[in-house]
């Protein structure tokens, strides 16, 4: 036996897995991650657009997914695996396993107001804010749990503007540097949360493929210590 | 298209739908076989109220369930009444409440729909169709193990074959918990981190207590696999509840390997989830291709007590629409009752059509008369578009008064027959 024929009965041997990462910021070090645990890709992350990205060597493949859709993807169990952001993952709160922080990725969700503007007295109390966000979720939560009442604006992006333009007194948002928040204008008031890259798991997957998840888990856990 | 013009209202609320023909007919055959197997192993159907004052069942239902309800007013007492969002609670009370004095034990199980709200998440509907049955007045292991094995056995008559039950019992976890000692904050915030195998926020949790005892709580996460996790688990449990638990799990083990299952089997004592009424062994059924269980059961011996009476139970349930997803994601073709005969007449006098009908009905076959009036292509033309096999056409112009033609829809292919022919030539 030729020593492809056996790698490959190896690889048959173990389950098939399918991995969901998301675009942005997150994807290079993911795919650098699991490289480095010897799950590589035979294309070029740069130059390729395909969205499903073989490593059939480990019988593994990559779906190339938006942020905020890999926990849908996780949860029905269309991939076993996924990379997403704590944030997200708190915004959306769905029903998958969680085992590792990836420590990578790191933001901070914070309020922010405009610069110029002066901290009312009071005025926070007395009047509804009105907060715009991508994470009307976790602003609920965080407003109800601090007894303010509070108008949440739900948008998709350039939530900076909102205060700019008299949408909103506030935002919610991700931030890394802040250096955004900055150019337009905005300050940081409060911190919400910190966010930073996760592991998480289909909780069928977790048991019907469990030696082959653990082994993945084990090894990641390894490379990011 | 979409019709943007009148109304954008939708006609059915999130979380429910409509069956329609085929898919109705497998829905009952699954619902049919697993009854059957409970039904083989001595269990009566029993049929509970639609809805209920919410008073009156919610001793039974966990904190999450009752907020779930769906719930209304009473018009008569003012009183809150809930759409059943448990079948399990409501059989509780009604044993604890009419049935305390029958012969134990008592086999009973149900196909019924229950209510409940719920965020959008996979497989999770509104109205959920169950199959289940409960074991009331037993509290051995040898009850658990024929939980599981009826489990088993639905599955396998329906045709699934890749599936995998998990059995764990909380027990084991509080025991642990109780022996580290945790404040009450902590207990649920490492109860948390735990349900999402958050081990680093369980380690972090734990900061504060010793090396040794939280290296302990931490290899609770691997505990899972085949029998040898039992052992495993018994050398980390210095407590009486956890060797309690994992003795308990070793019995129904032992029996299960009696019945041949053991292949079924995984041991899950990682998993701490769960409704909180379950007291004993708790399992989840998993199949492959769908990412969620499709079904779950387990041990409640305090449950029928919240409702006055003493008594321990065990049970479970399959959720029928998860067991049509997966019977989809494994291609399996179920059996159900469909139209056989499309029976076409062009006599005046509808006597004739009408009693062979009846004959072959008697015999045993599904037959429809085609009553419109329409030309013999448009006729077959409908019994192909329903998948009705074999059309029967009686008084064509080429056909004498005895005689019938029977035509394969799929291939046209004509036969002429003797009227009193017919029945013994579809029989074979």
């Amino acid at each position: 036996m030729k020593k492809s024929e056996v790698r490959s009965q190896k690889s048959e041997s173990k389950d098939y897995l399918t991995i969901a990462l998301p675009k942005g910021k997150l994807l290079e070090p993911s795919i650098k991650l699991f490289s480095k645990i010897g799950i590589k890709i035979k294309e070029d992350l740069k130059k390729t657009r395909r969205l499903i990205l073989d490593a059939p060597r480990s019988n593994v493949k990559f779906l190339i997914i938006r942020a905020t859709d890999v926990p849908t993807y996780v949860e029905y169990g269309a991939a076993d695996i996924g990379i997403v952001g704590k944030d997200i993952l708190m915004e959306q709160g769905k029903d998958v396993y969680e085992p590792l922080d990836l420590k990578y990725g790191y933001c901070q969700i914070v309020i922010a107001k405009p610069e110029k503007e002066k901290l009312l007295g009071g005025k926070e109390g007395l009047s509804k804010l009105r907060i715009a966000t991508k994470y009307p979720n976790i602003a609920e939560r965080y407003f109800s749990q601090k007894g303010l009442q509070v108008e949440i604006i739900k948008l998709y992006g350039s939530i900076e503007l909102a205060p700019l333009t008299g949408l909103s007194d506030r935002i919610l948002d991700l931030i890394s540097t802040g250096q955004t928040l900055k150019d337009n204008g905005l300050e940081v008031v409060e911190r919400v949360s910190e966010s930073t890259a996760r592991l998480i798991v289909n909780r069928a997957s977790m048991k019907i493929k469990y030696k082959r998840v653990k082994e993945i888990i084990e090894a990641v856990k390894k490379a990011v210590q | 298209m979409l019709k943007l013009n009148g109304t954008t209202k939708p006609f059915t609320p999130k979380g429910v739908g409509t069956f329609f023909p085929e898919r109705a007919a497998k829905k009952k055959r699954v619902e049919e076989i697993i009854l059957s197997v409970f039904s083989k192993w001595g269990f009566k159907e029993i049929v509970t109220p639609g809805f209920e004052f919410l008073d009156a069942i919610s001793a039974g239902l966990d904190e999450n369930l009752t907020d779930r309800a769906y719930k209304f007013v009473d018009r008569g007492t003012g009183r809150i009444l809930a759409l059943r969002p448990d079948i399990t609670a409501q059989i509780a009370r009604i044993a604890a409440a009419s049935l305390a004095e029958k012969p134990k034990p008592m086999r009973l199980c149900y196909n019924a729909n229950v209510f409940r709200y719920e965020e959008e998440h996979a497989g999770r509907q509104q109205e959920i169709f169950q199959v289940g049955g409960e074991l009331i007045g037993i509290d051995l292991p040898e009850s658990d193990a024929e939980m599981v094995a009826i489990a088993v056995e639905s599955l396998k008559e329906i045709g699934l074959n890749d599936f995998e039950i998990t059995i764990g019992q909380i027990g084991f976890f509080k025991g642990m918990l109780k022996e580290i000692g945790l404040d009450s904050q902590t207990y649920l915030n490492v109860k948390d981190a735990f349900s999402k195998k958050e081990m680093l926020r369980v380690e972090g949790l734990l900061s504060g207590i010793s090396k040794p005892r939280r290296d302990k709580l931490l290899k609770i996460a691997d505990l899972f696999g085949k029998e040898d996790i039992l052992d495993k688990a018994e050398a980390i449990a210095d407590n009486k509840e956890s060797r309690k638990a994992v003795q308990n799990i070793r019995d129904v083990y032992r029996i299960l390997k009696l019945y041949g299952l053991e292949k079924y089997i995984l041991i899950d004592l990682a998993e701490v989830r769960g409704f909180d009424y379950y007291t004993g062994i708790l399992f989840e059924v998993f199949v492959k291709g769908i990412g969620y269980e499709i079904g779950s059961g387990g041990r409640y011996d305090s449950l029928l007590g919240k409702f006055g009476y003493d008594c321990p139970s065990t049970g479970f349930a399959l959720d029928v629409e998860r067991l049509l997803a997966a019977i989809d994601a494994q291609g399996i073709e179920l059996k159900t009752d469909g139209v056989d005969i499309l029976l076409i007449d062009f006599n005046k006098d509808k006597s004739a059509a009408i009693k062979l009908a009846k004959a072959l009905r008697d015999k045993g076959f599904h037959v429809s008369r085609d009553i419109i009036k329409r030309g013999l292509n448009s006729s077959l033309d409908y019994a192909k578009e329903w998948g009705i096999p074999k059309a029967i056409i009686l008084g064509a112009r080429d056909l004498k008064e005895d005689e019938a033609f029977i035509i394969d829809t799929k291939t046209s292919e004509k036969k002429k027959i003797k009227i009193n022919q017919l029945t013994d030539f579809l029989s074979v």
